[in-house]
């Protein structure tokens, strides 16, 4: 007996259908960018899901040491920070503080 | 605070700052630098895995950014106002969704000036065009980004879970999504997302 397929496998199979049919067809509708986007930014993001001590793993796996790797970011961050202070732009960290940009409306 | 003492917001930085600052600057200022301080050495080392992997393909950037100019940029653009740091969002989420969006744009960026290079116009460097990349219409910027797609999914090609994970992340599922579409486990869902982080990693910085 033919059973009806679980909504799951149907968006598998939507998934599935609409990721290999245009690599296949050289469809240019594919949003490629996006798709990068989707890949690279969920795998970077799914780093937010893992414990402390996975994350540890996961540096040493390439052979980082997780105390240098954080010694460094924050380096990085609170240099960047100096920089910004020394440039003397202004800090617009504040909704109200942003510059109102276009002509305004007539009333 | 008095005001003279807003004046200065860290005493490296004040040698040379040549503009008085608020204080409404000066705290904001203290703020990111109190969050940054608050950071775990797991979440900078997350910071650090995320940067990496959102750089995949940067080798071929002219400019040579690394993972540094990354993490940098989104400082800049938090401080400068161009991205806003909400009070909801702690600040390690708010530097990855400010690399990912600074990422996304270089990436366009530098695949558009490759595009450029590629087509012989014979107009000397892009430095003498600052216009160019945005103005010409390149199908050679889309088919470098879409090689980089076509490169990820041949790299696993042989292996159909990480395939189908792959598959439903460029639809932008995420975690129990991915489990409930593919029926593999989370557990196996983490290996595959690592798995492409190391990919990324290799084929990535400027290091």
């Amino acid at each position: 007996m033919n059973r009806e397929p679980r909504s799951e496998e149907k968006d598998l199979e939507n998934v599935l259908r609409g990721a290999a049919e245009p690599v296949e067809s050289g469809d240019d509708s594919r949003d490629w960018a996006k798709e990068l986007d989707n890949i690279l930014g969920g795998a970077a993001e799914a780093v937010f899901e893992s414990s402390d001590e996975e994350i540890e793993a996961e540096l040493r796996s390439y052979g980082e040491d997780p105390d240098a790797v954080a010694e460094d970011l924050r380096g990085v961050l609170l240099d960047a920070i100096d920089r910004f202070e020394r440039s003397g732009r202004p800090v617009r960290m504040r909704p109200s503080s942003r510059p109102v940009r276009g002509p305004r409306l007539p009333s | 605070m008095s005001t003279e003492e807003s004046a200065v917001g860290s005493p490296r930085a004040a040698a040379t700052s040549s503009r008085r600052l608020t204080p409404e600057e000066v705290h904001d200022l203290a703020r990111v630098r109190e969050a940054v301080g608050e950071l775990t050495r797991a979440d900078l080392g997350r910071l650090q895995i995320a940067a990496k992997t959102l750089l995949r393909g940067f080798r071929i950037d002219p400019r040579r950014r690394t993972h540094r100019d990354l993490v940098s940029e989104a400082v800049t653009r938090t401080l400068s106002g161009e991205r806003q740091w909400l009070k909801r969002v702690d600040f390690q989420h708010h530097l990855f969704r400010t690399m990912r969006s600074i990422a996304n744009l270089w990436r366009r960026e530098v695949a558009r000036e490759r595009a450029v290079r590629s087509t012989d116009v014979k107009l000397g460097s892009l430095e003498d065009h600052p216009n160019l990349v945005d103005l010409r219409p390149n199908p050679e910027a889309a088919l470098i980004v879409r090689e980089t797609v076509e490169a990820i999914y041949r790299h696993f090609a042989d292996d159909e879970a990480a395939t189908a994970v792959i598959l439903c992340m460029s639809k932008g599922l995420r975690g129990p999504q991915i489990c409930g579409v593919t029926g593999l486990t989370q557990r196996q869902v983490t290996t595959t997302l690592e798995r492409i982080r190391r990919y990324a990693r290799r084929g990535g910085d400027n290091e």
